[in-house]
């Protein structure tokens, strides 16, 4: 581990300047082109005094959203993407929350930037490498626009970045209400990097898919494990994401990567053909539960690929464990393919409630320790030292607690079993139904909002539910409400009334209970 | 076997309702029409939707041949129901 990933890149360059290494719109760029682009951002963000910052990326599935997150590293800062389609409240609360000030601005922001500046109330920094003056908004803030550039020549320099120093910082739903931040370090990621590659190596003739949302830390691995290995990065445009059967084929793809909800949508349209996808030779899947009768499909839509399953917390950097899916291992539990194996790099325990390891296969909280395990929460100590903890029978170690139930097999497999606490992902996403409950609290003024995931009782969720006491609410007005504070994955698809709020024996709010009444009256 | 015309109105149906879920009003809905990009219908609903249509008309949906662009639109979706 002597270089870190800007280094690889750098490396990369020279190797095959000429090897195609991104193609994003209409654009499509090699290697030396990609340097060349982001080094004059990064001289630019040096020329202003940015450095070991968190640099705000507000382009998003453009070519400034990539040249902007290589500049941003190349000048030794951090990157903190954003989303366009998330409220603008939350994306105002991810600035605060990284104290951002410089931001690489590509076209889908524009239309926030004068907003934006009003509300941070502070002078910012915009980089808009792609965007001609006359196309940007009267600002009070200093904005570099496609025009100053030109003037910048590009260059081979890169600023000293330590292992410890953090790549990219990632948010993710949190219980408090508040976003949570989620920071990653160059030995983090090159960790994940070097045994994503061991795994599933990657050459220079690989195409591979660019489908995740850069605020979806599997993002990361599509970025940077690709031009680690010198390979081509395919954006996926925004209109193919829902079935991106064509794309696959039209750009000659050789590796997927993606939720397995897209699978299941393209099964569903009975796009999923036998061999539609021969040119594939890996397809990876993260972030959800992986379904067996999806990974069927999947394996003959695709008979040239490895289907994967890669499974881990984003405080783990992107994935600690694999699993290459094969149907005459007949492994699955619950009709849910296995988590696989933890990195050789890592240590693991399988523990109780009272941090105690369990018996063999038997089930318990899944805890992690190694070089890919991050540092803790953003401006967060106290649930630092919650979630990442040291165990006295094991020395000086850092655990982190995935709060994934899991239960090891015979062959030394995980499998997931569910969550410990009230989290659940919808299409990947981590979302804490705590934060969702707040909001909907907020708009209906009542004390108890109880959020559930939908269908109710399944391992893989597709949408949330929240329920209210009584019915004198308007259900319409609460949603809208959520919609100006929480990403479209995160706003309830009903709020449903029921006559009271059901307590356990603990005087805690007895969902199964819940779950009861609304069959009772609403069926599943 | 249904008419293109009987699955177009089964289908503005289903716009309208949500859109008045949504507590909003289309003035036209128009082939063109997005199902996915106005909004009204994200991935789940595009696929309740698929399932609602076929257990309605006793047909199979089958995108296969269609553009994500195309099938999602309201004319292209009629015209992809087989």
């Amino acid at each position: 581990m002597n270089d870190n990933i800007i280094q690889r890149i750098r490396k990369n360059v020279e190797i095959c300047p000429d090897k195609l290494a991104l193609e994003v719109e209409s654009y499509s760029i090699n290697y030396f082109e990609l340097w060349g682009k982001s080094s004059k951002i990064a001289e630019l963000l040096r020329s202003f005094n940015v450095f070991q910052q968190n640099v705000g990326i507000l382009a998003y599935r453009s070519l400034s959203t990539y040249t902007g997150i290589l500049g941003a590293l190349i000048s030794g800062n951090t990157y903190l993407p954003f989303n366009p389609k998330f409220p603008n409240e939350r994306i105002y609360k991810m600035i605060k929350s990284a104290n951002a000030r410089a931001f690489i601005v590509g076209k889908e922001f524009v239309p926030i930037l004068n907003l934006l500046e009003n509300e941070i109330n502070e002078k910012l920094l915009f980089f808009a490498p792609e965007i001609k003056k006359k196309d940007l908004p009267l600002l009070k803030s200093k904005i570099i626009c496609s025009e100053d550039f030109e003037n910048i020549k590009s260059n081979d320099k890169i600023s000293a970045v330590g292992f410890e120093d953090i790549a990219y910082l990632i948010f993710t739903s949190g219980t408090t209400g508040e976003p949570k931040g989620i920071p990653i370090s160059h030995k983090n990621l090159i960790n994940f990097i070097d045994m994503n590659q061991k795994n599933y190596p990657l050459s220079i003739n690989d195409r591979c898919s660019q489908a995740f949302p850069t605020t979806f830390d599997c993002s990361v691995q599509d970025i940077f494990a690709t031009w680690n290995a010198g390979s081509c990065l395919v954006c996926v445009p925004e209109s193919d994401l829902f079935a991106p059967a064509r794309f696959i084929n039209e750009k000659n793809l050789t590796v997927w990567y993606s939720v397995p909800s897209v699978a299941m949508f393209m099964k569903r349209m009975n796009i999923l053909k036998d061999n539609i996808f021969p040119s594939l030779r890996y397809s990876l899947f993260c972030g959800e539960a992986l379904n067996e009768h999806i990974a069927v499909s999947w394996q003959k839509a695709a008979p040239n690929s490895l289907v994967v399953n890669l499974y881990g917390p984003a405080e783990n950097t992107i994935a600690i464990t694999n699993y290459t899916w094969k149907k005459e291992l007949n492994n699955s539990v619950n009709g849910i393919v296995p988590l696989g194996k933890v990195y050789p790099t890592h240590d693991f325990l399988i523990v109780d409630d009272n941090l105690n390891p369990v018996g063999n296969n038997e089930p318990g909280e899944l805890l992690i320790s190694g070089p890919q395990v991050s540092s803790g929460y953003l401006n967060d100590d106290i649930l630092t030292l919650k979630k990442f903890i040291r165990l006295e029978q094991k020395g000086d170690k850092v655990w982190y607690r995935t709060g994934d139930l899991v239960q090891e097999d015979e062959d030394d497999d995980l499998h997931f079993l569910g969550r410990m606490d009230h989290q659940v992902k919808i299409r990947g996403y981590r979302v804490e139904l705590e934060e969702v409950e707040k909001v909907v609290r907020e708009a209906s003024g009542r004390d108890f909002a109880v959020a559930l995931s939908y269908p109710f009782h399944n391992p893989v969720a597709e949408s949330i539910v929240v329920v209210l006491e009584d019915c004198k609410f308007n259900a319409t007005n609460i949603i809208s409400f959520c919609k100006t504070i929480l990403p479209d994955y995160m706003i309830p698809k009903d709020i449903i009334a029921i006559p009271f709020i059901p307590l356990n024996n603990n005087g805690k709010i007895d969902k199964n209970k819940i779950i009861s009444m609304l069959k009772e009256n609403h069926g599943n | 076997m249904a008419t293109n015309d009987e699955l177009k109105q089964f289908v503005i149906n289903k716009i309208v309702k949500k859109s008045t879920q949504q507590g909003l009003k289309l003035d036209t809905i128009e082939d063109n029409f997005s199902l996915t990009g106005s909004g009204l219908f994200d991935s789940m609903d595009f696929l309740n939707l698929i399932n609602e249509v076929e257990s309605s008309f006793k047909l199979v949906v089958d995108f296969s041949d269609a553009a994500p662009e195309e099938f999602t639109t309201l004319g292209g979706f009629i015209m992809n129901c087989k």
